[in-house]
């Protein structure tokens, strides 16, 4: 990852728009972070910006691994099998497993739904 | 659809962020972009619980800065830990100068205190900035502790 796209510069609290654009909204970042947190607890302002950090250059990362798979085999479009193969590639290997669980979840209610509508299209038109 | 939004991260930042990365000819697929959603939120929860755990035995109740970092380092993301110290020796630096600014001293503390993370809570004095966020290839099985549920 040469190109820094995580780097933190002060001088760019002048343009909002470039770190919005950059980062995940800290908001999402807090809420995520306080269902893994006892009840009482509390995140310091500096937590909440580090991970946003943080996660925001990990996208950056594993999409890099990714990008470049895809670069390599000559394809224009990166697919979720691309973003597992990443993580594993990266050293997320327990990471992969749940993920590749998810995926498989995913295509299988994208198929259902697929399939509902289809019915429901059948069911419209008779 | 409420519960969704509140356990993940938007997708559309999230697509965002990956579009700065490829090449702009290229295109990412909608599942592409959820896989990356669901792994990120699994990514900060996972942190998050580990810095908590430290917090709960160290009897506290916030979590902060150190407490992250040293997550990553003991979830075997070294890497991550140490480009995440000199971002936070950083972020505290412009957060300083901020205050100074406020209350109207525009001459930045000479001495600034590094993250607890590295020096152990010590006073030191650092003339050049940290070198930005950069992570790394790690090798395959470098966080081996990684156990996301």
């Amino acid at each position: 990852m040469d190109d820094n796209v995580g780097a933190y510069d002060p001088n760019e609290d002048n343009n909002n728009i470039k770190e919005q654009e950059r980062l995940l909204p800290i908001a999402n970042v807090g809420r995520i972070m306080k269902q893994s947190l006892p009840t009482n607890a509390k995140i310091s302002k500096e937590a909440k910006e580090t991970m946003q950090e943080c996660v925001s250059e990990f996208i950056s990362f594993v999409t890099s691994e990714a990008s470049e798979k895809c670069r390599k085999e000559r394809r224009k479009t990166v697919n979720g099998d691309d973003v597992c193969w990443a993580l594993e590639a990266l050293g997320f290997d327990d990471y992969s497993g749940p993920i590749r669980r998810y995926l498989h979840r995913y295509r299988e209610l994208e198929v259902e739904r697929t399939n509902q509508d289809r019915v429901r299209d059948n069911e419209r038109e008779a | 659809m409420d519960d969704e939004q509140e356990r993940l991260f938007p997708i559309a930042n999230v697509g965002r962020i990956m579009k700065q990365i490829l090449p702009p000819t290229a295109k990412i697929s909608k599942e592409a972009k959820q896989t990356m959603q669901e792994s990120a939120t699994e990514f900060v929860s996972f942190v998050t619980a580990e810095a908590s755990d430290k917090c709960h035995k160290e009897n506290r109740k916030t979590v902060n800065g150190d407490d992250i970092c040293w997550a990553l380092s003991t979830l075997g993301f070294d890497n991550y830990a140490e480009a995440i110290v000199r971002y936070l020796y950083k972020y505290r630096q412009a957060e300083r100068l901020k205050a100074n600014q406020n209350k109207g001293n525009s001459t930045p503390d000479n001495h600034e205190e590094e993250s607890n993370y590295r020096s152990g809570g010590q006073h030191g004095r650092q003339t050049e900035l940290p070198i930005p966020l950069e992570f790394r290839v790690m090798e395959r099985g470098d966080n081996s502790q990684a156990r996301p549920s």
